[in-house]
């Protein structure tokens, strides 16, 4: 399997991202600038966490101007395997790959913490290695993470099956108290119609380790390799 | 030649506004009770050459300045 992350002016977790990946899960994974026109031969596309392009007019409105976006969005036709991360999630919204948008948190505060998610689609290529409802620990770091779709959209998404994860706390329990910016739903990462992109707004790259407090970002991270057995 | 276009973007009302509340409540604090509602946007100008459409305008508002997802814009008249 071979994997690409690109790297946008203001991407600060593509190492993170390309680490989890090569040096943690032995995959073959390459660099690639927004500037680069094509991907290469490669399985799976992660577009990081960070501020690209400092977050000026949205958070990730600008990115999706880049050269690389346009084979991005080939390979998903394709059906190529996208994970949008964070900032790498409002760049998919933004590039209505995927439906909705993100706004501030409701609490107007950067939450940077371990943060716990049920799983509720089990079976995409992303969350293979996950049982539904099973609660993995997966960190979040943002200030607009406060999902928001107009009613007939997420009405869609959760009748499609299109939610991956709801944000809860360690016993799966999902309500306003456990939900930490205000998402419609809880809602903390979605898929595609065709289920090959999946945005999250939780960092499953830095949990893949017990120096960094939970492994549980291996279960998502993970599920991308068995697709191709 | 050159002309300005000004352009307000705001969130659209169905949308909720944590800004607007947060100032909201902090004029209600300096006294001003009876100040309610407050919805904070963005005011974006270019300049464009005069040949620039009418077309090409609502285009660039609609796929660049605002997120039609979220937010509402209207181009101000001179």
């Amino acid at each position: 399997m071979k994997c690409a992350v690109i790297t946008f002016p203001g991407s600060n977790c593509d190492q993170d991202c390309l680490w989890a990946m090569r040096d943690v899960l032995g995959v073959e994974t390459s660099m690639k600038w927004h500037r680069d026109t094509e991907l290469g031969n490669v399985d799976v596309v992660i577009i990081p966490g960070g501020f690209s392009y400092g977050d000026y007019l949205r958070t990730g409105a600008l990115a999706r101007f880049s050269p690389i976006m346009q084979a991005v969005k080939s390979f998903v036709d394709k059906g190529g395997k996208v994970l949008g991360i964070c900032n790498g999630f409002q760049i998919l919204l933004e590039n209505n790959m995927l439906p909705g948008a993100m706004i501030k948190n409701k609490g107007l505060s950067f939450l940077c913490k371990p943060m716990y998610l049920k799983t509720v689609n089990a079976q995409s290529a992303f969350t293979s290695r996950l049982d539904v409802d099973q609660v993995v620990e997966v960190p979040i770091a943002h200030y607009e993470g406060n999902y928001y779709a107009d009613a007939q959209t997420i009405e869609m998404l959760e009748a499609e099956g299109r939610v991956a994860f709801r944000y809860c706390d360690a016993n799966g329990v999902v309500n306003d108290d456990t939900n930490p910016n205000g998402s419609i739903n809880s809602i903390a990462g979605i898929l595609n119609k065709e289920k090959n992109v999946l945005g999250m707004m939780p960092h499953p790259e830095r949990a893949v380790s017990d120096e960094l407090g939970s492994r549980d970002g291996l279960y998502i991270l993970g599920s991308l390799l068995d697709t191709l057995l | 030649m050159m002309k300005t276009i000004t352009v307000v973007v705001t969130l659209k009302t169905e949308v909720s506004d944590p800004q607007g509340l947060v100032i909201t409540n902090s004029l209600h604090t300096l006294g001003y009770l009876d100040v309610e509602n407050v919805r904070c946007g963005k005011y974006i100008q270019i300049s464009v050459p005069e040949s620039f459409s009418q077309a090409q305008v609502e285009e660039v508002c609609q796929k660049v300045l605002s997120n039609p997802v979220i937010e509402d814009y209207k181009i101000l008249n001179d």
